[in-house]
């Protein structure tokens, strides 16, 4: 009866204690499923990164040099303004002079060209806010409307990117 | 768990930001830039935003809208393309391009938002906004106030005491001053004031205004009805403005500008000192004062009460404004974060909070110090640079400095100094028998590794016999951080006067070196050395050796280089004389190649 009173309390103490591992396991299995799940976001969150960082850099490389190119565009634009002063008569000083110009002015966009700048063909186009910039507008019934009539500051691109928009007028018809 | 993003949606530019790694990082948009101005334009059926809808502004007048902010709250509608549009609609519209740029840089759709409104917006405008996120597209998961954004950037959220804030806020069209209580992560707003038509184009337009005034009365020449010039003036005004924050001088040079009567060209060419700028603006500048003295006084507070001042928006930049907010308010203002992002990047953080991205952050810690270990010449070479994330584990090899070198002395050190003798030791051991063989040629493989409660366990471990020896130091971050400032100082001071002995040492390593490789290489090449060549390179080495006994160091760095022209010499030589022979030998015996020299001259070099 004793004996058996004593194995009845150990059953249940070990049942007691059972219960206590059970729980106890359970809980590490809870806290192993939260660490992993844990772990893994961080791990997807570090490849995202990676793939967004190395977008990126990719992005940089690509546009390599782009802020020297975009503030170099303020020399070809007064070298067209110095240019564009040649009344094309050859025989004055100043068109002689003009002339050595005009042939910096070529090396320095053929070097230009070469990195992959490229000049925004706006001129008669309709205009695109995507590529130009309008500052004035004309009415010219003459002309269609929304119509480039004038650039008045070359734009360019920088492989395929707009490095600065075109600045233009931009022909209104006034409706009759 | 998909991101939330921060959103200030501002008057005449708006950002946006996420939080990624714990950090707040601006989203440059389809153009690549880092803001987007607050432009919407309708166009046929086409709607345009930002950028585009700004450059198209003068063709399409009436049916382009800025600085919509303004109308935020109010029932006014706006009218274009013949329709009436909310100023919700409108707001909606920026909101979905700062969306979908969102989207684009994170791969993921975005439907959650954290927006700013400025400090004194009622529930009208509050109600606004959260409606113009909705139209977007975006659940709004919280309005915060603009300076509480600039507040959690700097991360002021963070200490334990009650705090009293002021942030003041200049843009490119509005002044914004707010007061703000902050105490247990509550922010409270205790007074705000402003003016809503002051800021950067404010500035620019007064020295374009100047400029086209000095033009006339230089050339006679009045360019104010020259579109085209007065639009490279505007330009030229912003530019010159920027220059003026970090320079007392900007150079205006506008070339072609005009031409006169006779047809001439006529440049621009001027000087506009960081003094006539200011002289300029002045009044614009010290009006800002005035809104500020209003907003202490509404808030009952006087200088001594502000803990913080922190600057926002891009006209925060200029050095006048600076100094006049710290003269004010008796402080150094904060201004270490972009002012034109600090706003955005709050609002990220809320973001992350939300999330409850910023709770998960796993704070990870940095070593606070170099750790490396001292190498031939008492140099200490780093192995675990200081600022490393941790935990992480670096190897590298290394070998023995004379010959039949019995074992290696692996003493471990943490910090800055360029000298083994000048940083801490953390601890001292030994790798031992190691099997007789000249310098250079065993492989030592060190290896530090620190785990994430800054424990560091060093092994070294020989790649020949693969011994191993090993120690653990858990003492390396026992430093207080007034003993780490205080190591990095005394780096930064004696940074010259380091680098000339480490110079030292290595010119020394490099002449015993050479002196090694000369010697053996006269060794190993035995009688095909001309006799005259070898007595040559014999006083040379000898000369080195002299030289290496005193402490002349451009006497050895000039010894070290004569001696290895004439071992070059000397190499050459015999090589070319060597040479059918060894063509001949070539195609069979590939091993062989690796005992003549040639690859000891390039072990050399490492």
């Amino acid at each position: 009866m004793e004996e058996n009173n004593e194995g009845l309390k150990s059953e249940k103490h070990s049942k007691k204690e059972n219960k206590k591992n059970n729980a106890e396991v359970l809980k590490l299995i809870e806290e192993k499923n939260s660490l992993n799940d844990k772990l893994l976001r961080v791990s997807a969150e570090m490849q995202n990164m990676k793939k967004r960082y190395e977008d990126e850099i990719s992005r940089i490389y690509k546009y390599d040099g782009e802020s020297f190119i975009k503030k170099s565009l303020v020399i070809l634009d007064n070298f067209e303004r110095a240019i564009s002063m040649d009344d094309d008569n050859l025989e004055d000083e100043v068109s002689k002079f003009l002339n050595g110009f005009k042939l910096i002015y070529n090396d320095f966009k053929k070097i230009l060209d070469d990195s992959g700048v490229k000049e925004i063909d706006a001129l008669n186009k309709l205009f695109d806010p995507n590529m130009m910039e309008a500052v004035l507008t004309e009415n010219d019934n003459t002309k269609e409307n929304g119509v480039v009539t004038c650039v008045m500051q070359k734009g360019y691109l920088y492989n395929d990117k707009v490095l600065r928009p075109a600045m233009v007028k931009v022909n209104e018809r006034v409706s009759e | 768990m998909a991101k939330i993003i921060g959103i200030d949606l501002g008057t005449t530019n708006s950002c946006v930001a996420v939080l990624e790694g714990g950090e707040a990082k601006v989203i440059p948009n389809s153009e690549g830039n880092r803001t987007t101005p607050s432009v919407v334009a309708f166009k046929g059926d086409d709607e345009l935003v930002g950028e585009t809808a700004k450059r198209q502004a003068v063709t399409n007048v009436k049916n382009t809208i800025s600085s919509i902010k303004r109308k935020m709250g109010t029932s006014e509608r706006v009218e274009a393309n013949g329709k009436k549009y909310t100023p919700e609609e409108i707001s909606a519209k920026i909101l979905s391009k700062l969306k979908a740029d969102a989207e684009s840089y994170l791969g993921e759709k975005v439907t959650k938002a954290v927006i700013t409104v400025p400090a004194y917006f009622n529930d009208a405008e509050r109600q606004a906004t959260k409606n113009a996120g909705k139209i977007a597209g975006l659940e709004v998961e919280r309005i915060i106030n603009e300076p509480t954004a600039a507040a959690l950037a700097y991360g002021l959220d963070k200490q334990d005491k009650l705090q009293t804030i002021l942030v003041y806020d200049l843009g490119g069209g509005t002044f914004d001053v707010s007061i703000l209580e902050l105490g247990d992560g509550v922010f409270e707003v205790k007074a705000t004031s402003g003016n809503n038509r002051l800021g950067g184009d404010d500035f620019d337009a007064r020295i374009s205004d100047y400029l086209v005034s000095e033009f006339k009365k230089e050339h006679g020449i009045d360019l104010s009805k020259d579109k085209m010039a007065m639009q490279r003036i505007k330009d030229a005004s912003e530019k010159a403005k920027k220059d003026l924050s970090g320079m007392t001088n900007a150079q205006i040079s506008l070339p072609f500008l005009a031409q006169n009567d006779d047809k001439e060209p006529l440049h621009m060419e001027m000087t506009l000192s960081k003094a006539k700028f200011e002289d300029l603006c002045r009044d614009l500048f010290d009006s800002t004062l005035e809104p500020v003295r209003k907003a202490m006084k509404d808030a009952k507070l006087t200088n001594k009460d502000i803990d913080k001042v922190i600057l926002v928006g891009g006209s925060t930049r200029i050095p006048y404004i600076q100094e006049l907010v710290k003269k004010e308010l008796g402080q150094e203002p904060n201004k270490s974060v972009n002012p034109d992002e600090v706003v955005a990047m709050g609002a990220a953080i809320q973001g992350g909070v939300l999330t409850g991205e910023v709770d998960d952050i796993v704070l990870l810690d940095v070593t606070p110090l170099s750790l490396g270990i001292e190498t031939l010449g008492n140099i200490m070479t780093v192995l675990i640079p200081r600022n490393t994330t941790i935990p992480t584990s670096k190897s590298q090899v290394f070998s023995t400095a004379v010959d039949n070198q019995p074992a290696v002395d692996i003493h471990v050190l943490q910090g800055e100094r360029q000298m083994a003798s000048d940083n801490k030791t953390l601890g001292n051991f030994q790798l031992t028998n190691l099997p007789p063989a000249k310098r250079g040629v065993p492989q030592i493989e060190v290896t530090f590794d620190i785990d994430a409660n800054g424990i560091v366990n060093v092994k070294a471990k020989d790649l020949g016999t693969g011994k191993e020896q090993s120690i653990t130091i858990t003492s390396s971050t026992n430093l207080t951080d007034e003993e780490i400032d205080k190591m990095v100082k005394e780096a930064e001071a004696n940074k010259e006067a380091d680098e000339k002995r480490k110079n030292e040492a290595e010119v020394r390593n490099n002449a015993d070196s050479m002196v090694f490789q000369t010697e053996k290489a006269i060794e190993d090449l035995g009688d095909k050395v001309d006799s005259s060549d070898k007595e040559k390179a014999e006083a040379a080495i000898k000369e080195v050796k002299d030289a290496l006994e005193g402490n002349d160091t451009d006497k050895i760095k000039e010894k070290t280089e004569e001696l290895s022209k004439i071992a070059m010499d000397l190499a050459a030589k015999v090589y070319q004389n060597a040479k059918p022979e060894h063509q001949d030998e070539n195609t069979n015996t590939e091993n062989k190649k690796n005992d003549d020299g040639v690859e000891e001259a390039s072990f050399e070099e490492k």
